[in-house]
């Protein structure tokens, strides 16, 4: 079930208040890209949603505040982000010995896997995609994570064809996932990500297959405390809970 | 001992010069930690406030809320003006992380779980107003009247329920379509009576 191009402007209101589920936020995100005036008005239906917050406000426990400082002063905080015609070459160049790539070995490898997630989207769909991920808020792009300091490559393992590699940072607390080799699903039916932490699945979204069985990288959020990645096959607008066994499995701990 | 909150209100941004805010978060995103104290003493009541209502549960309300004011520190740098203000982005963002928690909680504990186990009553008693946002819950209390029943019940369920759309729609036996177009409308109407009397 899709929504008509022209009926997602209806979906200002819902998306300001996190009311849609994954896939439709998914295209309305993608729709925010090409639309200022919808832009404008989620801009406007935010400020409001947030005066509805404002209206309950409560006295903070000093013992809250003191564990916020305390997180804080162990946190990292993200660098800026770079203006368009910067942020491509940004695997290359982010290096503390700058302009010696060989002298880091996980910023070459950073770089080599940004040029394979690039080959595997093609230019069109490569700008398609970083500009989809600039629409969105407070989400890590795929450069982001695969340009951090302490990246790793996990290999996943597979119950039947199809291998899946995740590029995770605990620094970025994310990992950029992808999968090669699937066959494709009967109409009605598609793969979907899930992260699994603390013994519970929690949903990411349905991913795409592009060329040649490979899905479209995504990247999970708040992968720090999570044992794995894993793909079920599920109804094609996904699910809250995996209804079929893992096809494939990349452990995270 | 707790710090007062400063009474330094932000209108909702946008107006040409940079407020007090703004510029509290460029010190924030340069690493400076008493701006930080500063930001949460002016910002945490109102997202611990919203998230206690919608999450409901004290200590992962707690939780929440350390997430995100954490979240405010690593992603100050990204904060970017011309999509609103510096207390809409740390409310927008306490909102999303606020439904996540009850929606995976939901999804963890069985698909059986009746849609309508969430509160969908009247505001938590137990809400300790602070001061100086009296007038600030007044006048958005007075123009949530400005909505028709149906668009107000609507944004209730969405903000504070943390429901879905289709979630509104069944709870409601409305069409999906109408809760869109309801949630849109009020929210519309709601933005419209504060701009104005902001």
């Amino acid at each position: 079930m899709s929504t008509e191009p022209n009926d997602l402007h209806v979906l200002t209101g819902a998306y300001a208040v996190h009311a849609l589920d994954d896939d439709e936020r998914a295209a309305f995100e993608q729709h925010l890209r090409t639309c200022p005036a919808c832009r404008e008005e989620v801009r406007g239906l935010r400020a409001a949603a947030a005066r509805l917050a404002s209206s309950e406000s409560v006295e903070v426990s000093p013992a809250l505040r003191a564990r916020v400082l305390a997180e804080v002063r162990q946190t990292r905080q993200l660098p800026p982000r770079l203006p368009e015609e910067d942020r491509r070459g940004r695997a290359w160049r982010r290096s503390p010995l700058a302009g010696s790539l060989s002298a880091r070995p996980l910023a070459t490898a950073a770089a080599a896997a940004a040029i394979v997630v690039a080959a595997t989207l093609g230019g069109v769909a490569w700008q398609q995609h970083q500009e989809a991920e600039h629409a969105r808020d407070a989400v890590q792009t795929v450069a982001e994570v695969l340009a951090a300091p302490d990246v790793r490559t996990v290999r996943g393992t597979s119950n039947g064809p199809g291998t899946a590699t995740a590029a995770v940072s605990a620094q970025e607390d994310a990992a950029v996932f992808t999968a090669r080799d699937l066959p494709d699903l009967p109409s009605g039916l598609a793969y979907q990500l899930w992260v699994l932490r603390d013994g519970r699945a929690v949903p990411e979204p349905v991913l795409r297959l592009g060329a040649g069985g490979t899905t479209v990288p995504v990247v999970a959020d708040d992968v720090r405390d999570a044992q794995a990645l894993a793909v079920t096959v599920e109804p094609s607008a996904g699910s809250v809970t995996p209804t079929s066994d893992p096809l494939l499995v990349v452990p995270l701990a | 001992m707790a710090r007062q909150p400063s009474l330094r209100r932000v209108a909702g941004g946008g107006s040409g010069a940079p407020d007090g805010d703004e510029v509290l978060l460029r010190r924030i995103a340069r690493g400076d930690e008493r701006a930080f104290e500063e930001l949460y003493d002016e910002v945490a009541g109102a997202v611990l406030g919203m998230v206690r209502r919608v999450v409901r549960d004290p200590a992962q309300s707690e939780e929440v809320t350390q997430e995100v004011m954490v979240e405010v520190w690593r992603r100050a740098s990204r904060y970017d003006p011309e999509r609103g203000s510096v207390r809409t982005w740390v409310l927008t963002m306490a909102h999303g992380r606020a439904v996540d928690r009850v929606r995976s909680a939901q999804a963890a504990s069985g698909r059986e779980q009746k849609v309508g186990r969430r509160e969908h009553h009247a505001p938590y008693d137990e809400v300790v107003e602070a001061a100086e946002d009296r007038l600030d819950r007044q006048q958005v209390r007075r123009c949530l009247e400005s909505l028709t029943d149906l668009q107000r019940e609507s944004v209730r369920l969405a903000y504070w329920g943390g429901y879905t759309q289709r979630e509104v729609a069944e709870l409601l036996g409305a069409p999906v379509g109408t809760v869109k177009t309801r949630l849109r409308d009020g929210l519309i109407r709601l933005r419209d009576c504060l701009g104005a009397s902001a």
